[in-house]
Formats: C-alpha cells, sequence, structure tokens
C-alpha cells in the first residue's frame, strides 16, 4: 500500500473500532484483535515515570473475550454510552503492511440522566498488522490523561 | 463556611443506637461532620498512608499527596532520611510543591519565591534585607520559625506513614500488635513500587471504610466471583478488629486444603455455577504461593485512610482522600517484591486487572457508595442504616457473613468524634 491507502484503511479500522464501542456492540471489539493480541491501558503519570501498573492489561483475544463475558453478566455498573472523537492520527513507523500509528481520543460518557461528560482524554499508540481479514490491532495501548477516573471503567475506550 | 460543631450541637445528629448497628445517614451527608472529621480525625492523633519508600528511594526525591484534605509532601533527604511537611507556603498560604513527583534540593513557592529545603525549612526570602535604602523584613526576622509546618513520618517495613498531630502515637503503637502482624506478613522483603490508578466516586469516605470492613457483600454484590468461581463457601474466614478501638480490621479468605482451587486455577477448567461456563483464557487466576498461609484475599483496614490489599499475588496500598461530605478519592497504589522474577512481575501486572478502578471484583465498590449516597442525600431527621448480621460472641472472628467489623468501627468513630464522651 501506498502512504494514502494505507492512512486510509487505517482510519477506516479506527473508525469501525469506536463505532463498535459507541454502539454498546461489545461482542465486536475483541475481534478487532489478533488471536495473540494486546489491549492495555495505562495511566498517563505511570507511564511518564516508566511504573508498568495497567488499568487493564488483555494479552489475548480471550481475555477481552473474558472481560466482555464479565460486563454482560457478572460486573455491575450504570447504564452508560460512549462518544468517541479520535483525531491527530499519525503513521509513526511501517515496515511492509505493519504499522506504528498514534492519535489522541477522547470519550465523552452519556449516562441514564441524561448528563453527557468527558469521561477520558489520552493517546493510542497502536500496532497495526494487515490480515487476511483486514488491518486488525498487535497492540492497543491507551495512555490515558484523566487519571482520576469517575466512578469507575467497565467499558474498554 | 468551615464550620465548627460544638459538642452540644452533636445532638443534631441523633443515634439510633449506640452499638454501631444504626447509622444516621447524616454522617455521610454532613459538610459539618465533614469538618469536624478533618479535625478530629484527618488532623488528630492518627496515621496515613503517604507513599512506598521505593516511590522516593533517591536524595531530593519527593511526592505530593494529602493527608485527608491537606495537601503534604513527603521528600527524602539529602542524608538520606525522610521528612513530610504541609504544602502551603509559611508566607501567604500558597501550595509550594505544585508537581505529583520529581527530584529537588529546594522548593520554591512561584508566588514571592520563599525557598525552603527538602525538610521544609526556610532557607531564602528574596529582599529579606530589603532594596538599597529601602527596608526588608524586620531585623528580628527569624527565618528558623517560619519553616513548613512538619509532618511526622515513620518507613514501616517499606511503606511511608505520615501524621498531621504532634501528639499522635507512635506509629507501631497506633497499628498495635493485634495488626501489626499482618503488615509484617505482606512486607517481609523489600518492596519495589509499580505505580497507581485512581478513581473518583461521588459518595462519602467512610461509605467505602464501610465497604472494606463488609466481607457479606463479597459474593453478593462482586458477581465475577460466583460467575467464574473464585469465591468459595467452604473458603476459611477471618474477621478480626483491634479490640482497643474497634476502628483498625483484617479480613481474609484462604482456600480449605480440601478445597482444589488451586488445581482448579492451574488446570485452568474452572467449574462453574453455569454450566459449560469457562473463562477463555484463565492465566488471570493463576496464583503463585508466596506466603505461608496463601490467603487469596487479604484487606486490611487500618483507619482512617488505608487499605493494605493482597488479592491473588497483587499487592496494593489503597489510599482514601475524602474530598467533600459527598466526593472521595481512591488511589490504588500497586507494588511487588524487589526479586521478583519476570513471570511473577508480569502476573502481578496482569492481576491488576481484578482490583482498582476497573477490577472485575472491585469496580462495583463505587458504584454501591454511590447508590447509596444519592438515595440518602435528602432523607427525614433520624434516618439510619440496619447492619445486624453477625454475633461476634459467637463466631469469634471467623466468620465472612457478617456485619460486626463495620459495628466496631462506628462505635471507635463515634467515640473519637465526641458522641460517647
Amino acid at each position: 500500500m501506498d502512504d494514502m491507502q494505507a492512512y486510509f484503511a487505517i482510519e477506516r479500522l479506527f473508525a469501525n473500532y469506536c463505532a463498535a464501542l459507541d454502539e454498546g456492540e461489545l461482542e465486536a471489539w475483541p475481534e478487532f484483535f489478533l488471536d495473540d493480541g494486546l489491549y492495555q491501558m495505562i495511566a498517563r503519570e505511570n507511564y511518564a515515570f516508566a511504573y508498568p501498573i495497567p488499568l487493564l492489561l488483555l494479552d489475548s483475544k480471550g481475555m477481552m473475550k473474558d472481560r466482555v463475558y464479565s460486563l454482560r453478566n457478572a460486573n455491575i455498573y450504570q447504564p452508560h454510552r460512549y462518544r468517541h472523537a479520535q483525531s491527530g492520527i499519525r503513521i509513526t513507523a511501517h515496515e511492509g503492511d505493519a504499522y506504528r500509528v498514534s492519535s489522541s481520543y477522547i470519550v465523552v460518557q452519556t449516562l441514564n440522566d441524561g448528563v453527557s461528560e468527558i469521561y477520558q482524554a489520552g493517546s493510542y499508540y497502536d500496532y497495526v498488522v494487515r490480515t487476511a481479514e483486514g488491518l486488525r490491532f498487535k497492540e492497543r495501548l491507551c495512555v490515558y490523561d484523566t487519571s482520576r477516573i469517575p466512578t469507575l471503567l467497565a467499558t474498554p475506550v | 463556611m468551615s464550620m465548627n460543631i460544638e459538642a452540644t450541637s452533636l445532638d443534631h445528629f441523633p443515634w439510633p443506637a449506640a452499638d454501631g448497628g444504626r447509622v444516621p445517614y447524616a454522617v455521610f451527608t454532613s459538610q459539618a461532620i465533614f469538618e469536624r472529621e478533618q479535625q478530629r480525625i484527618y488532623r488528630g492523633p492518627t496515621w496515613h498512608f503517604l507513599a512506598l519508600a521505593d516511590e522516593i528511594k533517591n536524595p531530593g526525591d519527593f511526592k505530593s499527596t494529602f493527608i485527608g484534605t491537606t495537601p503534604v509532601v513527603v521528600t527524602r533527604t539529602r542524608d538520606g532520611d525522610i521528612a513530610g511537611w504541609v504544602n502551603r507556603c509559611a508566607h501567604r498560604g500558597a501550595m509550594v510543591c505544585r508537581e505529583l513527583r520529581g527530584n529537588a534540593r529546594a522548593h520554591r513557592c512561584v508566588y514571592h519565591q520563599w525557598t525552603y529545603d527538602e525538610r521544609g525549612r526556610l532557607r531564602g526570602v528574596p529582599f529579606q534585607k530589603g532594596l538599597k535604602d529601602k527596608t526588608g523584613m524586620p531585623a528580628d526576622f527569624d527565618m528558623a520559625a517560619h519553616g513548613l509546618a512538619a509532618l511526622q513520618v515513620h518507613d514501616y517495613r517499606g511503606v511511608i506513614f505520615g501524621s498531621l498531630s504532634a501528639d499522635a502515637p507512635s506509629l507501631t503503637d497506633y497499628l498495635g500488635v493485634q495488626m501489626l502482624p499482618w503488615l509484617d506478613r505482606i512486607l517481609h522483603k523489600p518492596l519495589e513500587y509499580l505505580g497507581c490508578t485512581r478513581q473518583h466516586a461521588k459518595s462519602n469516605w467512610k461509605l467505602y471504610y464501610e465497604n472494606v470492613k463488609d466481607p457479606y457483600h463479597a459474593s453478593l454484590l462482586h458477581l465475577f466471583h460466583t460467575t467464574f468461581n473464585i469465591y468459595r463457601s467452604n473458603m476459611q474466614g477471618r474477621s478480626v478488629v483491634d479490640s482497643r478501638h474497634g476502628l483498625h480490621s483484617i479480613i481474609t479468605t484462604t482456600p480449605q486444603a480440601d478445597d482444589d482451587t488451586d488445581g482448579d486455577y492451574k488446570r485452568g477448567d474452572i467449574a462453574t455455577y453455569r454450566e459449560g461456563l469457562k473463562l477463555a483464557d484463565p492465566s488471570l487466576l493463576t496464583v503463585r504461593k508466596e506466603f505461608d498461609e496463601q490467603t487469596s484475599n487479604n484487606i486490611h483496614t487500618l483507619f482512617p485512610s488505608t487499605v493494605i490489599q493482597q488479592i491473588h499475588n497483587t499487592l496494593a496500598v489503597r489510599q482514601v482522600l475524602p474530598k467533600s461530605a459527598g466526593e472521595f478519592e481512591l488511589v490504588f497504589h500497586f507494588f511487588g517484591y524487589a526479586d521478583d522474577d519476570t513471570e511473577l512481575r508480569q502476573l502481578r501486572l496482569k492481576q491488576a486487572n481484578l482490583a482498582g478502578p476497573a477490577g472485575y471484583i472491585s469496580m462495583e465498590d463505587t458504584e454501591a457508595t454511590e447508590l447509596v449516597q444519592r438515595a440518602i442525600e435528602s432523607c427525614e431527621v433520624g434516618a439510619s442504616s440496619f447492619m445486624a448480621m453477625g454475633d461476634e460472641t459467637h463466631d469469634q472472628g471467623t466468620s465472612l457473613i457478617t456485619e460486626h467489623m463495620i459495628r466496631s468501627f462506628w462505635r471507635g468513630y463515634r467515640s473519637l468524634m465526641g458522641w460517647d464522651v
């Protein structure tokens, strides 16, 4: 792929990812990853000082499916809707059809009371690879600036 | 704004019973009670988690945090010991240190550049001697009398505690002979700080203290346990309070010898209450034995702001920071041991999925405290909770279906706040 094709393919992956989460299609979420993919959320204040503790660390598609199953069947949290805004997509490195990509995100959360609040701002640092089914995440690292999480985090961003 | 309640006005907050089983909801919503707690408890003779020693290991390292609502800083001095001070300039009250953490030999207030050393001693005042023929500070101005307010600080086996009160007992007396062995068990070798996660709850801090003294809710609110069969009724339990005042407590659960939970985890074929349900990836529940008694849960509550947690192989100090009557911040400070091998360290990081703001078996706690806060914000005078589960005379600290630790907490709290005078 040339640069422009790659950019549009990555942008489409991101748009589909955001749409799945924003529409509450949690079961679709693990499918954006390789079977041995990594999804990790870490607070900016840890990341900046190289402290490794994550908020979430799911290092297989199986763990991601377990998260979704638990959210659907076990965990208790307020009904909520996410709205992602993603910008500043930059391909920072690539080798063949594997790309390092960074971008910014803001997630607005709306609860049943009808109030929307900025829930989280942060950066995605992604490692995206081409598969027969299209682009997938080998890694998605979410470094969140909003280190003080309002109440709790159930759904991944 | 800030309102001090005279002893007589505590009568406005009647308790239906003195045994701690009926708590007037007003103690969770009144800002006047909140101010009184800050004065009598948080600025009183109590000790609070500040940092792990590993967070400030080099001379000049500092970390800013809070004791209750009071901003404080803890530092490693050039001599290698630790110091702590209230983060409020002795001149005009501005916050001196504005960073979460870092390294500095001097701390300078930006407002008028009054400068302090790492012990909080005043070292420089611009224009102290005036300028040309203009006067500066009075001739008898004594720098030594205008340092930052000092904290008592104590490094206990790698965990730094601080107190705002000069009248606090020694830390070891404060923690007491019943609680210290449980602390020693976790702090049995050098610690390594792994970072923190924070969350903000729109509820009173004491609702969280009730929560961490409440094993009754564990298998009922946190359904991850039962869905994936982590928590079993045949676990051996402990629920022990500090008999001096009832304010500190320890909850443990330990799989019984005849309970094949560990084996189940290792085999990865965890039985469940739902036919056919298995974790797709059970690596999360791998447990490495690292204590003589490998408790699956160890929730050790040190009044009023510190909770030591061991859940499987996750180790953390939870720090409770009240912000107002209706909000608190909860910080999970995770740690491992300096001699962790790579596999064990990775396991600790992975098990951070269990406990924290997004944790499988902890996310519901702040949800529950907020549900309470929302429902009690407006209620009739005298409305109260009802907690009668468990007869401690019979159970003798072995029951997990009990509210005796919460009732003990409230009896101690009533005494500290002056209801029982």
